[in-house]
């Protein structure tokens, strides 16, 4: 039995409470004051508790504005010591009032309750706080507890102020990280600011009469990180040819430290298996043994040329603009074609910033800005700008007797709106790329010897629109256009340009608890205004077989490509079945083409921690203008080319913080385009080198792709890493009859492993191995000389019949943070190849081809960075 | 883009250029003269050999037209293959070859440059199909199986070693001018001094002319040592200076000095020099 008084007060300054009647009560307690259990002993001889500082409680700013009074019934917990050591509102006129008074129990002060021998003993009471409007007490101070580094708010955090009378008041913050209090007495104060996860800080302040004073406290986050993750959530959906793809979430503050990945969340794509590595960081995706003109890249949904800037050190797009980035290998969903390869899909953030943001990063090889303004509460602006000036550093180092080279340089900007509907979200954005080198004859004339540029401008539009129990209808556009330019020796020029319009519209409707059947219906059109020129300037004498100069081409296309796809989710117990088809056309003026792709993937989750998953289906990709078009040679019957790819895998969750994924694949290709390789093509490798087959366009090739895939993830607290390991084979026949061959972009192995490790004082070092085979090339096995242009001339064998050595890199990142209140810096120095292996990225060999001068991976570059952000 | 890098860095490094020592078995050049001549008619056809090792070997050259259907050449009447065994470590083979007639109609509206004139030299043994050549007279027709291996050289070559064999090819130009293009002159400016010096540098002159296109150029090479410059532009008229470096060891050094005026003409210097000190 308990002893209970009840109390009443009103929302004044200190007035003293009268004794009120016994009353029993339940026992509950407040989020974070120990319940008083102990029993009282009902004596006529008890003294109850007599409130000794009861101060104020702040006045509800929406109650006050409108003049609203009330009453708060409480118990109240008083220890032996008078001071409160729980609260409850048993009854409230008002939430915000009964918030109000909850916080404001805790800063009173009683003289205990005692027993007739003087001892002082627990007590609960029951307490009224009554709120009238003409009597609110004046605020004293209100101020705003945040997060120091990236100023997020901190919320229920305790703010405890005392004076030099012992006086104490404490306070709570809001959801914005907000507080405030009212009725202190004039003088010195200090407050002491508390918040879970966050070391504890005080701060002084001064009470005057008839002024609110002002206070701002950043609190240092604790090294060991047990509250809110400051940073955004950044998933990369990676592998699993099967369409429920094999997620990987990672926070974007682990990605920035992952070596080798600068902070570029994409490129960490390019750790992930199935992924070859291309030489010398070209920059392009080499997916499950297929050529990168066989896989595309998208921005939501919306085709773009480009995903990396030169030598692969950047994405073209800033990180921090995106949400997912889905890397689909192989055996993925209808929604995707028009390709045999793999594709990469950038999706940007659908939700507003909590508050503006942004930083500005420099580092050995460009400088960085992003800046993120949140606009009223729907909306908000994202700049961002980066330029490279490897150019300035390099140029001095490569300019050698009669050349002058532009080392590699390269810049990209978006601009983005973003507004959130009341039920869905729509931005607008801009986006431009630009990358180019030369090299440049010395002189007055500066002829350029070799040149190349690719570039692009796009406006990307996005809607997407919730009907409610899981309908939603999403919309994008990407227009704009792309140019790739190659000049040499001051006579040859080629250049292709298109004006691209891609557009995607999807009407989804997710399987709920009740509902076990989805679909997706949908269609992604492009257009595409192609225009080309190829004027290579090849003399008589270059061909040893004839004397025909290479021909001048040139041309323009319109290529329409409609398309229509629908998907089915069909859960059957432990089972989940999506069967699908995808149709697509492609008309241009020489020909229309068309394609048909049914896919189905199967899901099967044995238990909560192990899913086997499994898919099959056809992926087409269409012939080029080009290879179409009379006009410049090609073959106008020509049909799509097609890949049949399987697959089946198994996830298996091993604990909370590891898991495992290991995936088998095989893809069965045919009517692939054989012919004409003798053409000028803008490469995205190493030059090709012959003997090359230039017979006419026809779909005569056949070829496989398969192997093994692994990815062991590990993710606690303080290390993040993974290993992914391809084993596999790609090859070729080219034309009936032919011997199969080694595909140019065959890896058999490829390893990388990568680890990240916090440690104390907000130090963090990481580590990449990486290991590959060399991909094959084409040896030279003799030499003809040429006694017109006086040089020699390369005689080749069979075509990729050698390979390159192995490559291995072992690359080590090591960060630093300082922490200030309202900025973050973080310092890094990223070293590449740290044990300096003589990685031959390509095969070169003398002038007279007696001896072989393979290209080698650069040396060591320490490359030193800073990021400041806000 | 990347091997040019690699290679555009390797240019201008070291004294002498690379592309100037002759230290294998090979072709150095080869002057037809004319260097336009009609269909039907023959030509006189120098090539210059060096043989640093002074190894035993056998050469042949034949002419071929290939216009998609093989050599024209091979049908025979025309002296359009040739077999020789040159000896020493440097030589000169002269012989006369001739155009096939078959081309009168394809060259009455103007020149065509589609003839190539090969020479094949090797260590002997290592080029079966020099043994096929041997016993053909210089008019005979070419046996089938022969007629489509010379026809596309570059099937066969890559079953070769690269030591001990060197294939070169020119393109002739036809025409039924009356005034053909001619070779261009070369002549030394100064007297040419019968010894050089040890590892010493060493400058040799000449004078140049012709007719001439902008890509006229003077290469030189030498047996040991090097030439600073691999190549040098010239116009007619003009007085070149070419600078070198002896090699430190051996009594002897070849000079080879070849002008190409960029419409197909060639001429082509060469002496030996005593080496002193």
């Amino acid at each position: 039995m308990f002893l209970v008084f009840l109390f009443c007060a009103l929302a004044l300054a200190d007035q003293p409470a009268e004794s009120p009647p016994r009353e029993d009560i339940d026992q509950t307690k407040s989020d974070d004051i120990e319940p008083i259990t102990k029993a009282l002993d009902d004596s006529p001889s008890f003294s109850p508790p007599v409130p000794s500082y009861i101060p104020p409680p702040v006045y509800p700013p929406e109650a006050l504005a409108q003049g609203l009074g009330g009453s708060v019934l409480m118990a109240i917990d008083v220890a032996a010591d008078g001071s409160v050591v729980g609260v409850e509102v048993l009854e409230a006129d008002r939430a915000d009032f009964g918030e109000a008074a909850l916080i404001n129990a805790r800063s009173f002060v009683f003289l205990p309750a005692t027993l007739a021998d003087g001892t002082t003993v627990d007590a609960r009471i029951e307490y009224r706080t009554i709120f009238k409007a003409e009597q609110a007490a004046a605020i004293s101070v209100e101020g705003r507890i945040r997060e120091a580094g990236p100023r997020i708010p901190l919320k229920q955090a305790n703010v405890v102020a005392v004076n030099p009378d012992g006086v104490r008041v404490i306070a709570q913050t809001d959801d914005d990280g907000r507080f405030r209090m009212a009725g202190l007495s004039p003088g010195p104060w200090i407050a002491s600011v508390t918040a879970a996860g966050h070391v504890t800080d005080t701060v002084e302040f001064e009470v005057e009469d008839g002024k609110v004073s002002s206070i701002s406290v950043y609190l240092v986050r604790d090294e060991v990180r047990t509250g809110q993750t400051a940073d955004l959530e950044l998933t990369i959906i990676a592998a699993a040819p099967e369409t429920e793809v094999t997620e990987r979430t990672l926070t974007a503050e682990e990605v920035r430290y992952l070596p080798g990945s600068g902070g570029d969340v994409v490129k960490v794509v390019q750790n992930l298996p199935g992924i070859a590595r291309s030489p010398l960081g070209t920059g392009n995706l080499r997916i499950r043994g297929t050529a990168p003109e066989d896989s595309l890249y998208f921005l939501d949904g919306g085709q773009i040329p480009i995903v990396f800037h030169f030598a692969g050190l950047t994405t073209v797009l800033a990180s921090d603009l995106l949400e997912e980035v889905a890397y689909l290998p192989g055996s993925y969903t209808v929604r995707y074609g028009r390709a045999l390869g793999g594709l990469v899909d950038l999706r940007t953030e659908r939700a507003l910033p909590e508050r503006s943001n942004g930083y500005a990063s420099v580092d050995v090889f460009q400088a960085a800005l992003f800046v993120q303004q949140r606009i009223g509460k729907r909306d908000a602006l994202t700049v961002t700008a980066r330029r490279s000036y490897a150019d300035a550093v390099l140029n001095p180092i490569l300019n050698k007797g009669d050349l002058t080279v532009q080392a590699p340089r390269y810049y990209d900007s978006q601009l983005r709106w973003s507004r959130k509907l009341d039920a869905g979200w729509s931005d607008v954005m801009f986006l431009l790329s630009d990358d180019r080198f030369r090299f440049l004859g010395q002189g007055e004339d500066e002829v350029v010897l070799a040149g190349f540029a690719t570039q692009f401008q796009k406006l990307r539009w996005l809607t997407s629109r919730n009907f409610g129990d899981g309908l939603s209808l999403d919309t994008s556009v990407v227009l704009g256009p792309e140019k790739k330019f190659f000049e040499s020796d001051g006579s040859s020029e080629a250049w292709e340009k298109e004006m691209r319009v891609a557009t995607r519209i999807e009407l989804k409707q997710e399987p709920t608890a009740d509902r076990s059947i989805g679909w997706i219906l949908g269609t992604d059109p492009n257009f595409n205004r192609s225009s080309f020129l190829y004027d290579i300037a090849r003399p008589p004498e270059r061909t040893v077989s004839s004397s025909r100069t290479a021909p001048r081409e040139s041309g323009a296309n319109n290529i329409w490509q409609p398309s229509a796809f629908g998907e089915l989710s069909l859960r059957a117990g432990q089972f989940k079945f999506l069967p699908g088809l995808r149709t697509d056309a492609q008309v241009t003026n020489a020909a229309t083409v068309f394609s048909l792709d049914p896919r189905v993937r199967v899901l099967w989750e044995v238990g909560s921690r192990t899913t086997i998953k499994g898919g099959a289906g056809r992926h087409s990709q269409a012939p080029t203008a080009r290879q179409l078009s009379p006009s410049s040679d090609g073959n106008p019957d020509l049909s799509a080319e097609l890949s049949y790819q399987y697959s089946l895998g198994i996830k298996h969750v091993v604990t909370e913080w590891f898991n495992v994924d290991l995936t088998g694949f095989y893809h069965h290709l045919t009517d692939l385009i054989s012919g004409r390789e003798d053409r000028f093509f803008f490469y995205s490798g190493p030059p090709p080198a012959g003997p090359f087959d230039t017979a006419p366009y026809a779909n005569d090739g056949t070829g496989r792709t398969f192997g093994m895939e692994l990815l062991a993830n590990v993710n606690t607290d303080t290390t993040t890493g993974f290993l992914s390991a391809t084993v596999g084979r790609s090859d070729r026949v080219k034309r009936p009859g032919a011997e199969r061959t080694l595909f140019e972009y065959d890896q058999p192995l490829i390893l990388n492993a990568l680890v990240s490790q916090k440690l104390p004082k907000r130090w963090r070092i990481g580590a990449r191995v990486r290991y590959g085979s060399g991909n094959p090339y084409t040896p030279v096995t003799n030499r003809i000389f040429n006694h017109d242009r006086r040089e020699f001339i390369p005689v080749y064998g069979e075509r990729d019949s050698a390979r390159l050595p192995p490559f291995f890199s072992l690359d080590i990142r090591i960060d630093k943070d300082y922490v200030f209140k309202k900025w973050t810096l973080t310092t890094y120095l990223d070293l590449q190849n740290a044990t300096y292996s003589k990685n031959v990225e390509n095969q070169g060999y003398s002038y007279d081809y007696r001896e072989e001068e393979p290209t080698l991976s650069p040396p060591p570059l320490p490359a030193f960075g800073l990021r400041g952000e806000w | 883009m990347v091997t040019v890098i690699s290679f555009l860095l390797l240019a201008g490094c070291g004294e002498t250029s690379p592309e100037t020592l002759v230290d294998e078995l090979r072709v150095i050049a080869s002057v037809a003269e004319p260097p336009e001549v009609q269909p039907g008619t023959t030509f006189t056809y120098a090539t210059y050999f060096a043989n640093p090792d002074e190894q035993d070997t056998v050469a042949i050259t034949w002419v071929c037209t290939n216009l998609g259907d093989g050599c024209l050449e091979a049908q025979g009447g025309i002296e359009a293959l040739a077999y020789t065994e040159p000896e020493g470590d440097s030589s000169i083979w002269t012989r006369d070859l001739g155009v096939t007639p078959a081309l009168v109609p394809l060259v009455a509206d103007g020149p065509l440059t589609a003839t190539q004139l090969w020479t094949l030299y090797c260590e002997r043994g290592t080029c079966p199909i020099v043994d096929d050549v041997a016993g053909l007279g210089t008019t005979d027709p070419w046996p089938e199986e022969l007629g489509e291996s010379l026809a596309n050289p570059t099937a066969w070559m890559s079953g070769l070693p690269m030591a001990g064999v060197s294939l070169a090819y020119q393109l002739l130009t036809t025409s039924l001018s009356d005034d053909p293009q001619l070779n261009p002159v070369l002549e030394p400016a100064d007297d040419v001094p019968d010894t050089l010096a040890r590892d010493e540098t060493f400058e040799l002159s000449f004078t140049v002319d012709g007719n001439f296109s902008d890509q006229a150029q003077l290469y030189n090479y030498i047996t040991g040592g090097g030439f600073k410059m691999a190549n040098t532009y010239v116009s007619a008229g003009d007085t070149v200076n070419i600078e070198g470096t002896a090699p430190k060891d051996g009594d002897e050094v070849r000079i080879w000095v070849v002008l190409a005026d960029g419409l197909g003409g060639v001429s082509v210097w060469t002496e030996t020099f005593s080496l002193s000190g």
